[in-house]
């Protein structure tokens, strides 16, 4: 019975942490993005959202070769933290950080760049520095932007294969998340075991969402002005 | 004193024009800047402060630099002591009447100042409320309050009453002359509404196409417009029918008679001027 | 205020961090790198295995090719079974084995084909249009794939069939295209029949009794943190109960052939 359970309880522990990091990073570049504006800045927007169009096994390739112990950030990470991250559940957590970024930054950053300018200006005028207005202004008025954002990159994360199986190795009990565990049934010919995984996470896949909108409805209804 | 010489380049409907204005304002004084729409005076008041960046120019306020090119100062928003009330509000909506305030509230300060200001206005009972069941009025006089809680030294006003009726922008004209009596600000108002202009403001400027092309006293330059020996009504044409056209006019609708060959060359949309010179003046008073 | 927020987010970040490395326990189970080919037949002998001694077995099944190079580059694995001894020897070279790798088995091709099938028969058939396609494992990472484009080669028959190839990642993608009907024939490994056992079809074996072109190796791992348990491992896939379970299999074990 554990063994069927791990792959799933490795996924949402994934996809978890990987949310929970993504959050804080994302939110610090939303804030860079939104509060700035600099030489370069565009080409930054694009960057972020380059896991998006990459194929997943260019990038999966990318982070195997540099997370190798000689190169820049597996060494960096076998140093300092005394963690190989290829075939292991850190390296797949720098990879969702990657790969999931833009699902967590690009809601955020619409919604904020969609609040008026005058809420911005506003908050200057009373003396209220840049980071002071980020946290206190714009940040409580995109409240269901934040909450899509953290749904998709969970959900994004927990569905991630292609990068996930190049550089995670398929390890049970550490890489071999419930994406890459039914892949490994079906070739096994297992297909009872495939079809349980699925449906489990199908059925999970829509009731997040489905909790979602009934969120983001409430609150929106909420607010309407009669 | 402040000191204005700014440039800008701006972009308008018609095309890209230079925004380049001097002007000496005493301080302690409400004046008002006037002009069409696109004319740059949104800007000029973004660009005092420190909202827009002029291309060249300086700002002095008391002998003290805002902003001066050649030796690049360019004070930003939060180091200038300004207040300013948007065209659109902009109370936040994440925070109630009272938060409002208290944000904008300086350190160290009396929270009591926030029941005074609101009193002032009349609106002390919606303290606890969130900003999106206030009205218009409302919304302005609070965002006027939190303009004015840290006593700035210059008041920005982007035409603040202009989505208002009449008697909300009679209420706020007082609102405005209230405050000002209570700290005296130098208060800049951008307006369209000439009995405002006339009513609040001892100086007022028209900005054309960037430049400015009248300053004076507001009553001198709407005198100028006007004959003592005649009254004039502007208005536009909203239909005709038989021997009548109705208009739109002093924000009232009119039908009156009007002759044949009148009616023939008149059309809907048309904006037209009603010259009389026999009239009876009544006042509300009565 | 900005210093207070990059604080808290730090410490966030390395308590999260932490945590992930936490959740990286000592592995209770022995890590056992498979060659899909004997997948099936080693999770058998390895469910013995646990039996006997109380010692849990994962497995990890991928084509050898792409075991070896994770194996290369530092996966946490305690042994290598390869369906060759190319890639453990290549290993063993590199310094990445604990010790020599050794044969445990033999292993043959075996062809799988929809309609009815006589090695006679087989060159026709094969380029017939009824046949249109044809998977094989990629020979460039899967010894079976190797063995079955070699098989072509000798028989002048890849030019004519190169068109209708479908390559599988490894042999068990092989036989899930062989269940899932979508081949018409299919070259895999002999241990496909036993696994694959509810597919109708034809089974033709086309490797030579005395083949020894897939002697299959077993090697323990220098990164292996388990060194004791690995060879316990390694031992008893010469025992009795093994040998017994690679036959029915299909595979013919080391003491029944002799090794040049």
């Amino acid at each position: 019975m554990n063994a069927f359970w791990e792959p799933l309880i490795l996924s949402v522990k994934l996809a978890s942490i990987a949310t929970l990091l993504l959050f804080m990073i994302g939110s610090f570049w939303v804030y860079v993005l939104s509060m700035y504006s600099f030489v370069g800045k565009s080409l930054l927007k694009a960057l972020v959202s380059v896991p998006l169009v990459l194929p997943p096994t260019v990038l999966g390739y990318y982070l195997l070769i540099s997370f190798h112990k000689e190169a820049l950030v597996g060494s960096f990470f076998d140093q300092l933290f005394n963690v190989q991250l290829a075939f292991s559940f850190e390296g797949l957590v720098i990879a969702s950080l990657i790969f999931s970024l833009p699902f967590m930054v690009n809601p955020m950053l619409s919604a904020i760049e969609n609040l008026p300018v005058s809420f911005k200006e506003s908050a200057f005028t009373l003396g209220k520095s840049k980071i002071n207005t980020f946290l206190k202004v714009m940040i409580p008025n995109i409240k269901p932007a934040i909450v899509a954002a953290c749904v998709m990159s969970f959900a994004h994360t927990i569905g991630e294969f292609g990068v996930i199986l190049m550089i995670g190795g398929n390890i049970p009990g550490e890489t071999r998340v419930a994406s890459v565990a039914i892949y490994n049934e079906v070739e096994a010919l297992n297909y009872n075991t495939a079809d349980s995984y699925s449906l489990i996470l199908l059925f999970f896949s829509i009731l997040v969402l489905t909790l979602v909108y009934i969120f983001n409805n409430k609150k929106i209804s909420s607010a309407k002005v009669i | 004193m402040i000191k204005l010489d700014v440039q800008k380049k701006l972009h308008g409907s018609g095309g890209d024009f230079e925004l380049d204005v001097q002007w000496e304002i005493t301080e302690g004084e409400i004046v008002a800047v006037s002009g069409n729409s696109g004319a740059g005076k949104t800007s000029l008041i973004k660009i005092i402060a420190g909202l827009l960046k002029p291309n060249s120019g300086k700002i002095l306020v008391s002998d003290e630099a805002w902003y001066n090119k050649e030796n690049k100062i360019n004070l930003t928003p939060q180091k200038r002591d300004i207040g300013f009330v948007f065209q659109d509000y902009v109370l936040f909506p994440n925070m109630t009447v009272r938060e409002n305030l208290e944000y904008a509230l300086p350190k160290n300060n009396d929270p009591k100042y926030i029941d005074d200001l609101l009193k002032m206005v009349h609106l002390e009972n919606l303290a606890t409320q969130k900003p999106n069941i206030l009205s218009g009025g409302q919304k302005q006089r609070i965002a006027l309050c939190r303009a004015i809680i840290q006593r700035p030294k210059i008041l920005l006003l982007d035409e603040p009453l202009a989505a208002l009726d009449t008697k909300m922008r009679k209420k706020l004209q007082n609102d405005i002359m209230n405050m000002h009596s209570l700290f005296k600000p130098t208060i800049l108002i951008v307006s369209h509404d000439p009995a405002e202009i006339v009513h609040l403001a001892s100086e007022m400027i028209i900005l054309e196409n960037g430049k400015i092309t009248c300053k004076n006293k507001p009553i001198e330059i709407f005198r100028e417009e006007t004959n003592s020996l005649q009254i004039t009504l502007k208005g536009i044409i909203i239909a005709k029918d038989d021997q009548f056209i109705t208009l739109f006019a002093d924000n009232r609708v009119q039908r009156i008679p009007v002759s044949q060959t009148e009616l023939d060359y008149l059309q809907k949309g048309d904006e037209v001027s009603i010259t009389s010179s026999e009239w009876t003046l009544t006042s509300s008073k009565n | 205020m900005g210093f207070k927020i990059c604080l808290l987010w730090s410490s966030l970040f390395c308590f999260m961090m932490d945590i992930t490395s936490v959740a990286v326990s000592e592995p209770a189970c022995l890590r056992v790198a498979i060659a899909s080919s004997l997948l099936k037949p080693i999770e058998d002998i390895g469910n013995k295995f646990t039996q006997k001694h109380s010692i849990c077995v994962d497995f990890i099944s991928a084509s050898s090719g792409v075991l070896s190079a994770q194996i290369r580059n530092g996966a946490p694995y305690d042994l290598f079974i390869s369906a060759n001894m190319k890639y453990p020897l290549h290993l063993t070279k590199e310094g990445k084995t604990e010790s020599n790798p050794k044969i445990f088995a033999f292993g043959g091709l075996l062809l799988w084909s929809r309609y009815p099938i006589q090695e006679k028969d087989l060159r026709q058939l094969s380029m017939s249009a009824k046949v249109q396609k044809i998977a094989i494992a990629n020979p460039e990472l899967a010894p079976y794939g190797e063995k079955a484009k070699n098989w072509m080669i000798e028989h002048n028959l890849l030019k004519i069939l190169e068109l209708k190839l479908v390559y599988g990642n490894n042999v068990n993608q092989v036989n899930l295209f062989i269940h899932s009907d979508v081949v018409e024939l299919a070259f895999t490994s002999i241990s496909a029949r036993e696994m694959i056992k509810d597919r109708k079809g034809y089974w033709l074996n086309i490797s030579e009794d005395t083949d020894t072109d897939l002697p299959h190796g077993v090697v323990v791992l220098s990164k292996s943190s388990n060194k004791k348990i690995s060879f316990l491992f390694l031992n008893y896939l010469f025992e009795d109960e093994a040998k017994e379970i690679l036959s029915k299999y299909g595979y013919s074990s080391f003491e029944n052939l002799t090794l040049n």
